[in-house]
């Protein structure tokens, strides 16, 4: 049943008379609502209607010459004598529906979108030096003013706005772009090597080369100059572009202990709640300051509320505890590891990997994975002139 | 006497015009053998689990099938729910 028709209350009759259909086309007339009826038999009808229209059809059922009798209510005066007689719950139905209210005029929940460089801890710290924080009061905030200064606080931020739905705020932010360098501003640069390296390929667009291919080159060496000849005015600096494929030899190490203290869960875990009211938490359990040696703790937080609609300043706490045993062992995995160092090898589109090895060893107490890779890359860095 | 009743019907039929503008006249429209909406009607004639017998003034329709009740009603408008089998005009 809809709250709609709760409130007003539905009552369930049984019509007996000698015509019940004529109380039905009265009723209808009347402009009383009836639904669900039913036939029991020639004389007896079963249906639905308002409980505020029970006694105008009960007044029409009377002049057609039929009983009518209550068979169950639902909602309207019974939900009203449900409550008259629990004042205390009405009491309390009503003050938490005052308190939602006055609680969503406050800020509970603050989300931050877009933002790429500057973290969501900066952002809020700035909001926060802003006035504008967890527990703030909404209907009062100046967005205009807030912006401004919050664009002086970060100069990263280009524009910001602050949308509040409820308790929740969602703060919106685009950084502000870097311009890229006009062709005509850009610095003179050489190309010098990233790394040591067999050249193979070179391709220069702008600059004049000074290696070529079957050169050994070592790194920071220039491959490419920005200096220039010029028949006019003696020496022309340009940035040089292009790129030097080189076969490179790379070497990736990784070292750990081939024993380490590990854990395993022993016993029972249990659980412990709190409840946090803005900043203020409330322990549901005692010993919170004793230490919680040979456990792991995992929290989890649920905020009171209606998801993406409005939250109250209410948390509820979850606390897992989980107690463990730890012992010294080995949990050697090589294969990862070597997969971990290959994640590590990043090369540019046009390189590629042409051979690689793995090798394990052990020795002192410490694992050692090396990974070697020969590949084929560009090695071309571009170094501008001071 | 007959014909000048039958006249408006006869108009519209002409004039291709929808049957529901000619006053008394009402519309069932059934979906599925399960709802029957009846628009127009003046009043309910009888009702049992097996039949519903309507009034549209000069006409009557009778609906018959089984577990038949009255989902909702007003004073133009009946919505019959349960099994129908047939459909009689009179």
């Amino acid at each position: 049943m809809r709250i709609s028709d709760r409130m007003r209350g539905v009552v369930r009759l049984e019509i007996f008379g000698a015509l019940p259909p004529a109380l039905l086309n009265a009723a209808a007339d009347g402009g009383i609502a009836l639904w669900r009826a039913e036939s029991v038999d020639e004389n007896t009808l079963r249906l639905c209607c308002w409980e505020g229209q029970l006694d105008a059809l009960r007044a029409l059922a009377e002049r057609a010459g039929c009983e009518v009798t209550v068979l169950s209510r639902s909602g309207g005066r019974g939900n009203l004598r449900f409550l008259r007689r629990r004042a205390p719950l009405l009491a309390g139905l009503l003050l938490a529906a005052l308190a939602v209210l006055a609680s969503s005029l406050f800020v509970w929940q603050i989300e931050v979108r877009g933002s790429r460089n500057l973290s969501r801890g900066e952002i809020l710290r700035a909001l926060s030096d802003c006035g504008f924080a967890v527990g703030s009061f909404w209907p009062g905030l100046d967005t205009e003013r807030l912006r401004s200064e919050m664009q002086l606080r970060c100069p990263g931020i280009g524009w910001m706005s602050v949308n509040v739905s409820g308790s929740r705020a969602v703060v919106l932010v685009v950084e502000r772009e870097e311009k890229p360098p006009l062709p005509g501003e850009a610095k003179s640069a050489e190309l010098v090597a990233a790394r040591d390296g067999l050249v193979r390929r070179v391709s220069i667009l702008e600059g004049r080369a000074e290696v070529e291919p079957g050169q050994v080159v070592t790194r920071g060496e220039t491959l490419a100059s920005g200096r220039l000849d010029s028949l006019a005015n003696g020496t022309r600096a340009v940035r040089a572009r292009g790129s030097v494929m080189a076969e490179t030899w790379r070497e990736y190490l990784a070292v750990r202990p081939a024993a380490e203290t590990l854990k395993t869960p022993r016993g029972v875990s249990f659980s412990r709640f709190a409840l946090q009211f803005g900043k203020r938490r409330f322990n549901l359990y005692f010993g919170s300051g004793k230490a919680l040696d040979g456990c792991d703790k995992i929290v989890a937080e649920y905020t009171l509320g209606v998801k993406g609609l409005f939250s109250t300043p209410l948390r509820l706490i979850r606390e897992r505890i989980v107690p463990y045993d730890s012992f010294v062992g080995s949990d050697a995995d090589p294969e990862g590891m070597a997969e971990r160092l290959a994640s590590l090898l990043t090369l540019s589109a046009e390189g590629q990997i042409l051979e690689s090895f793995v090798s394990c060893a052990e020795a002192r107490g410490l694992q050692t994975v090396t990974l070697r890779a020969h590949c084929i890359e560009n090695i071309a860095q571009t170094r501008e002139y001071d | 006497m007959n014909k000048l009743r039958e006249l408006p019907a006869e108009l519209c039929d002409r004039l291709e015009l929808p049957a529901e503008i000619v006053p008394g006249v009402g519309s069932v429209t059934v979906s599925g053998g399960r709802r029957a909406l009846i628009e127009g009607h003046r009043g309910i004639l009888a009702f049992s689990e097996d039949l519903v017998a309507v009034s549209f003034g000069r006409q009557k329709l009778t609906l018959a099938g089984s577990g038949l009740r009255l989902e909702a009603m007003n004073a133009s408008e009946l919505l019959v729910v349960g099994r129908i089998q047939t459909l009689e005009w009179s």
